[in-house]
């Protein structure tokens, strides 16, 4: 007597484990593989910047905005300073930045989230009008106002970020949770005496773990857009090396008259390829974890008619 | 346990949930309607013995055990498990003796964590409540309990994540949860009505031996009157919030007598087809239990209301015409809340 | 209409493609037949295909779906040329009652509204769907509304919701008079066959002996051939005059509702009436052990084999076929009015089972 059967549903899926699903999802699509290798590929770089870079990021090699040559494979910038070496060091902090905030609005967007959502009630209230509140400030006035009064500094401009991005999180958190804290299993755990504390732990946090995921990385390109926004309106520390001090001193050092391209579209390049491939990875996350942003039911194939049929394997 | 083994007694219990107001309401200052959920409701249970909550939706039965588990408040009356008063005892307080009281829920494809395999699900309780001191004390608990539920061997099945059991072994991994702990009272919620038929006497079956064997009573709520019927000692049937008769399964099945009762089981299909009862189909449906009617709640639409049914709520009280003191093996006498009885 | 039955379902089948390749073969050969005002039951426990078979007699399985057989309504085989040839006939002549219909309506319009559309859509009174259809884009005369309107407003008298209420919202609507607004909606186009897929399952048992009602009231009344698909055998035996019982994509017995409890023959159906208990009999409710075998790969012998309590030597071998089975001493069945004996084909009582058909043969001998 066999205990064990895969559950097949009506239309005949297997129905898989939620980390089978994932794993599914990136290597299925190929859009999130992209997305996954580009990541990867940028974090690897970022990562060796110290031993790749060709020349010194601080040290003049070549003249002012130098053009591409077989000695500085994309030209130099107004500085004299190699444009190759500044993307591949600046890719590192703006990496950093971006991560960092990232990191710490996930931790305080997360948290808000489950608590708010867990808890209901009045905490619920509180803290969603506090998000609500950084939700319609606008992003970049709020950024320059503080950048005014802080200071320009790398730590602030990751403060800023997180501040700026937790909110969002927050609110996709607690409606996730609010769903999740309805099921069953959770109200079973509550009625065998478990404490909250492990409820959210064991139960809750799984659950939300993977969305919280797609989110991070979705942050994550929205952290890198926002550093270089902010880097380009002048709210960082000018002598830091990042993508979006490059494209400011660029402008500020009218590359564009001087027809020097390259000081100014391989940046924007790199920036963009890096925040496409955190979307495809965080939509592809995303796709997976809610079914019913799938749309294979709007599509004009119809089910198929066989011509004849008959038991055995012979059968047409 | 109380000297003649009453494992819980519930006196006059209600439980009600607030409606929400609209502005309009707050502020034509309309008085705040309650939703009399549970509107006083008394029975007991005692060890061995199997007590069915039937009646259809919205008429208080899960409440009822929800507010038992005090998942749910109560607004009145008491609930004495195994002689101990748990009404009003504060959460912290009431969360060691929890381990008394477990519940199997309806939907077996739901009540499982989905990422927990069976070993953590069964675990858990284990856990929580700081028994079986080394892992191995705590391994030897959950086979045991899983055993006890039917999955034996326990081996088999330790490892497996929900979505690998078929409905009816998803249950008994349920059961298996909640017998972990040794309780002395089971609740059971609709525990079969989403699983296949071919399944579902197994797991009766189970609820059932579980009871005989001794160690402990089993409460199940259940839409299903052939079921009640079949498995359990005694029935409750419940309308609106309130029993309106209870007694031997067995006669209250054959031998009904409040006019409800006798609706209901006119109207239960007959698996052989030659057998055509006279429904009684009532009129309309279930009322709202916002705005319960005056007298007999059940009056209108009752076939046989008489004026006085609209002036006297009836208490549940042993049938008039019926011979009166206790029944055979000492079970109580039934009950019925009817004046026409 | 002339001789032959309303419906006719010929040995239908249905394959799903799985995601990670491979095929599951969910339907497995179905046949049955309906004449008009007749009320056929379908039952099965889940995954035996029931639901996927009316499914595909409709044409609404997924893009991943690939059918065969012919579905004849009044001699008519609409399946022939797939998607194209179904949907002239889809909601005019063949309707259907989905699993948790009421709990499908939309929200945000009105009862009376949502019945009312099919009827614009597809043109009401008395066509087979061709004649008076709404033209393809927009916009629908003032005087066709009204009288669609007029026409959803009768429908919701028939199913016994008084017509005024059928401007209120599907949520102020209790769940009984939902699904008697999703029969409603089923009839708008006054189809000759209807099929209900479990219409009762979520509904109290007072509410549902008011469908049930509902249900024979209507192919009583208007002729409708009903197709009730369910896995409760004691609502099938109240509404259904005749039934056939699935297992693993395929009809294991068919007969009169009379004669698959009298008189029954394949071991899945005495087993599956034993383990759904009665009000009054003290018989013991038994459960069926193990589990439905896969889809996904070909069966050898009878799939009913590892769960099934009288196997004899055919079975692990030979798959069992659907044949009539023979008279059994009239007795021993109390004098059933079923029809014994038929010559092949799908009315009548077949059952496909190796152990009925070496019984027989050992009482054909030795009577």
């Amino acid at each position: 007597m066999s205990a064990i059967a895969t559950e097949v549903g009506l239309a005949g899926q297997v129905v898989r484990s939620r980390a089978g699903l994932l794993r599914q999802a990136i290597l299925e699509r190929k859009a999130a593989s992209l997305g996954l290798f580009i990541i990867v590929l940028f974090v690897v770089l970022a990562l060796a910047a110290p031993v790749i870079a060709p020349y010194s990021t601080t040290a003049r090699t070549c003249a002012v905005f130098a053009p591409p040559s077989a000695k500085h494979w994309l030209g130099c910038d107004d500085g004299g300073i190699d444009m190759l070496s500044e993307i591949i060091s600046g890719g590192r902090i703006s990496l950093v930045i971006g991560f960092a905030a990232t990191l710490i609005a996930m931790l305080i967007g997360g948290g808000v989230g489950i608590v708010s959502g867990y808890f209901g009630r009045w905490i619920d209230i509180t803290l969603m009008r506090i998000t609500d509140y950084l939700l319609v400030i606008p992003d970049l006035a709020f950024a320059m106002v503080i950048a005014d009064v802080w200071g320009p500094s790398l730590s602030h401009v990751i403060a800023v970020i997180a501040i700026l991005e937790w909110a969002t999180t927050a609110r996709i958190i607690r409606a996730q949770v609010m769903s999740v804290k309805e099921r069953v299993y959770i109200k079973r755990a509550r009625s065998i005496g478990a404490s909250h504390a492990r409820i959210i732990g064991r139960h809750i946090l799984p659950q939300v773990g993977p969305l919280l995921m797609a989110n991070t990385v979705l942050t994550v390109a929205v952290a890198i857009y926002l550093e270089t926004a902010l880097a380009f309106l002048g709210l960082e520390d000018p002598t830091t090396t990042t993508w979006g001090t490059i494209l400011e001193h660029a402008f500020d050092r009218a590359a564009v008259s001087a027809g020097a391209w390259w000081a100014i579209v391989p940046d924007g390049l790199v920036i963009t390829l890096l925040i496409m491939g955190c979307f495809l990875l965080g939509q592809a996350i995303e796709d997976a974890l809610n079914p019913r942003l799938r749309v294979a039911h709007l599509s004009a194939r119809r089910w198929a008619l066989r011509p004849l049929a008959g038991r055995g394997p012979d059968a047409i | 346990m109380t000297a003649d083994g009453v494992l819980l007694e519930v006196a006059d219990l209600r439980a009600r949930y607030r409606v929400r107001r609209s502005i309009a309401d707050r502020v034509a200052r309309r008085p705040r309607q309650w939703v009399r959920a549970v509107d006083g409701v008394s029975f007991s249970l005692r060890r061995g013995e199997m007590v069915a909550l039937v009646g259809e939706s919205g008429c208080g039965k899960t409440t009822t055990a929800q507010t038992i588990l005090r998942m749910v408040e109560a607004s009145g009356g008491s609930i004495t498990v195994d002689g101990r008063d748990i009404t009003a005892l504060s959460q912290r307080r009431l969360r060691p003796l929890r381990r008394d009281i477990q519940m199997v829920y309806q939907d077996p494809y739901e009540s499982l964590d989905p990422r927990f395999r069976v070993r953590q699900t069964v675990a858990e309780p284990l856990l929580v409540h700081g028994v079986g001191g080394s892992r191995r004390e705590r391994d030897e608990l959950i086979a045991g309990a899983l055993e006890r539920a039917g999955l034996a061997p326990a081996s088999l099945y330790l490892d497996r994540y929900p979505h690998e059991l078929s409905g009816g072994q998803r249950q008994r991994v349920a059961i298996a949860a909640a017998l972990a702990l040794d309780p002395v009272l089971l609740l059971a919620d609709e525990p079969v009505s989403m699983l296949d038929v071919s399944v579902r006497a197994g797991v009766l079956s189970l609820l059932d031996g579980l009871r005989r064997d001794g160690r402990l009573g089993v409460m199940m709520i259940t839409h299903d009157l052939s079921t009640a019927a079949h498995f359990a000692d005694r029935i409750a049937v419940m309308y609106l919030g309130r029993i309106v008769e209870y007694g031997p399964a067995r006669q209250v099945v054959t031998d009904p007598r409040h006019p409800y009762t006798k609706a209901l089981l006119s109207v239960v299909p007959d698996r052989d087809p030659r057998v055509r009862r006279t429904a009684q189909i009532l009129r309309g449906e279930t009322p709202n239990p916002v705005a319960i009617p005056s007298g007999c709640r059940f009056r209108p639409r009752c076939p046989i209301a008489e004026d006085r049914c609209a002036e006297v709520d009836p208490r549940l009280a042993p049938p008039a015409t019926e011979a009166g003191g206790p029944g055979p093996e000492a079970l109580p006498a039934r009950e019925v809340a009817c004046l026409l009885a | 209409m002339s001789g032959g039955p309303l419906l006719e379902v010929r040995d239908l089948h249905a394959w799903f493609r799985l995601h990670g390749g491979g095929e599951l073969h969910a339907v497995q050969g179905v046949s049955f037949e309906l004449e008009a005002g007749e009320r056929f039951g379908l039952v099965g426990e889940s995954g035996c295909g029931k639901t996927t078979s009316i499914l595909a007699m409709m044409g609404l399985l997924p893009p991943n779906a690939s059918v065969s057989g012919e579905v004849r309504l009044a001699g008519a085989d609409i399946l022939a040329g797939g998607e194209d040839s179904v949907r002239p006939h889809r909601w005019t002549d063949m309707a259907m009652v989905f699993q948790g219909a009421m709990n499908a309506l939309n929200p945000v319009r009105t009862v009376i509204s949502q019945i009312a559309e099919p009827i614009m859509l597809h043109g009401g009174a008395g066509s087979g769907g061709g004649a008076g259809r709404a033209p393809r884009t927009g916009r629908v005369s003032r005087a066709r509304a009204a009288s669609a309107r007029q026409r959803a407003g009768e429908l919701l008298e028939l199913v016994g919701i008084p017509a005024a209420a059928g401007s209120r919202y599907p949520h102020e609507f209790s769940g009984g008079m939902r699904q008697r607004a999703a029969i409603a909606m089923a009839l708008a186009c006054e189809p000759k066959v209807l099929l209900a897929d479990e219409p009762t399952t979520a509904l109290d048992v007072m509410v549902q002996a008011q469908i049930m009602d509902l249900l024979v009231r209507l192919s009583e009344e208007l002729g409708l051939a009903l197709v009730l698909v369910t896995h409760d055998l004691p609502v099938v035996a109240q509404v259904c005059q005749r039934a056939a019982v699935m297992y693993a994509g395929e009809i294991v017995e068919t007969g009169t509702t009379d004669a698959l409890f009298h008189d029954t023959r394949h071991p899945y159906t005495r087993l599956l009436f034993a383990a759904t208990p009665d009000l009054y009999s003290d018989d013991e409710v038994t459960s069926i052990p193990g589990t439905p075998p896969r889809l996904d790969r070909p069966i050898t012998g009878c799939p009913f084999l590892p769960r099934c309590d009288s196997v004899v030597a055919r079975c692990e071998s030979e798959r069992p076929v659907l044949r009539a089975v023979g008279a059994r001493q009239a007795a021993a069945s109390g004098g059933a009015g079923y029809l014994a004996g038929q010559p092949d084909g799908d009315r009548g009582h077949v059952a496909a089972c190796h152990r009925n058909e070496l019984v027989e043969a050992i009482e054909k001998e030795s009577p």
